[in-house]
């Protein structure tokens, strides 16, 4: 007589074979006494351990521990809630079941917001061209002098008229221009500088 | 014909639905603490991380409190959850690590274990099971706690594990070899 492996009396003790398996196996252990034992072995320790895991671990003090545990846990479902109801108010709920008159109104007045922002942004444009006043301040150096002009008026400084001639001439970024000039004959240099404020 | 109506005082209604609901957690809260305390304490090995995963398993379930209403299902759930919440725990830690008894500070005298002798009884046992529990390695402890002490069917465990169903099958029957071979070694 072949005797089933340890892991189907295993199985089968514990229910876990399929129908055919499980009736061939209870066919043998019906008339084998060792695997009668065996099967009966398997079912006394199942039977042992589910008892043993019923016990308390030694050394739980669990009333206190339970009440520790369920404080812990209402603490948790109220920050849970709270945190639920923080998110809820400042939440942006989608628009549902909008009606085509809600629809129109929406689409209606999004239209006249368009063209009333339209209107006054043109508007602005002209003041703002409007505002802009005479053409800019012009700084200019030369042979001939250090000047400024704003279009319609103007001044010059004038370098020295004879035996003179522009060493350097310059204009700066900021604003400024300048020029400086040498006497042939003296060596004098003569430095004009303007700057516009 | 005169008909008598009789209610249950633990489930009567306030009348007050934050109320009447926050009874219902507190009622599903004690009746199965001990029960999820006991299935994670079984598959973690220690009372520190078991106190941990069991109040993160009621804050799960309960964030859902429309799980609730069939106590049944909502039991079902808090089980699934329970031993999810434990494995997942050992995936992340992949370690046990069983609490030596003695470390325990202030072990409770309760009411009904006043008496000395069922003290060392159940500490016996207690012990004997933690002592078989560490000869399984963790897959086979879970499998076998799930099967064999929750009833859950063999294709849930599997699930619940995520591995095959023949590969629970071998944890299983691996498990209950090993911890009968252990009893028996304890008999001897």
């Amino acid at each position: 007589m072949k005797h089933p492996s340890i892991d189907k009396l295993a199985w089968y003790s514990g229910g876990e074979l399929p129908w055919w398996p499980r009736w061939t196996i209870r066919r043998h252990v019906a008339a084998c006494a060792q695997c009668q034992e065996e099967a009966a072995l398997f079912r006394d320790t199942a039977a042992a351990v589910r008892l043993e895991t019923g016990e308390m671990p030694a050394g739980v003090q669990w009333d206190r521990l339970a009440a520790e545990m369920r404080a812990n846990v209402r603490l948790g479902i109220e920050a849970s809630d709270a945190i639920s109801a923080y998110g809820k108010k400042y939440e942006i709920r989608p628009v549902q079941g909008m009606s085509w008159r809600m629809a129109a109104l929406t689409t209606g007045f999004v239209f006249l917001l368009s063209i009333g922002y339209w209107l006054n942004a043109a508007k602005k444009s002209e003041q703002i061209v409007a505002m802009r006043g005479p053409d800019p301040i012009v700084v200019e150096a030369s042979e001939r002098g250090v000047g400024m002009s704003d279009g319609t008026k103007g001044m010059e400084l004038q370098g020295p008229k004879t035996n003179h001639r522009a060493a350097v001439v310059t204009v700066s970024t900021i604003g400024s221009a300048g020029a400086r000039y040498v006497d042939e004959e003296t060596g004098q240099v003569t430095v004009n500088h303007v700057y516009v404020e | 014909m005169l008909t008598v109506h009789m209610s249950d005082p633990a489930r009567q209604t306030t009348g007050n639905p934050g109320q009447e609901a926050a009874d219902l957690q507190n009622r599903f809260i004690q009746e199965h603490m001990r029960r999820v305390f006991l299935i994670i304490y079984r598959i973690v090995g220690n009372v520190a991380d078991a106190q941990d995963l069991t109040q993160e398993a009621f804050i799960k379930v309960l964030q859902r409190s429309e799980q609730l209403k069939d106590p049944d299902k909502a039991a079902h759930w808090l089980s699934r959850i329970a031993s999810n919440t434990a494995i997942d725990f050992l995936r992340r830690h992949g370690r046990v690590n069983f609490t030596e008894i003695d470390s325990l500070a202030d072990p409770l005298v309760t009411e009904h274990e006043r008496n000395p002798e069922q003290t060392l009884l159940r500490r016996e046992r207690a012990e004997r099971l933690d002592e078989g529990l560490r000869h399984l390695t963790v897959k086979e402890r879970t499998a076998l706690i799930l099967r064999d002490v929750e009833d859950v069917p063999a294709e849930e465990v599997a699930r619940q594990m995520n591995c095959s169903m023949a590969t629970v099958r071998s944890h299983i029957a691996n498990a209950r070899i090993k911890f009968r071979r252990y009893l028996e070694r304890r008999k001897a």
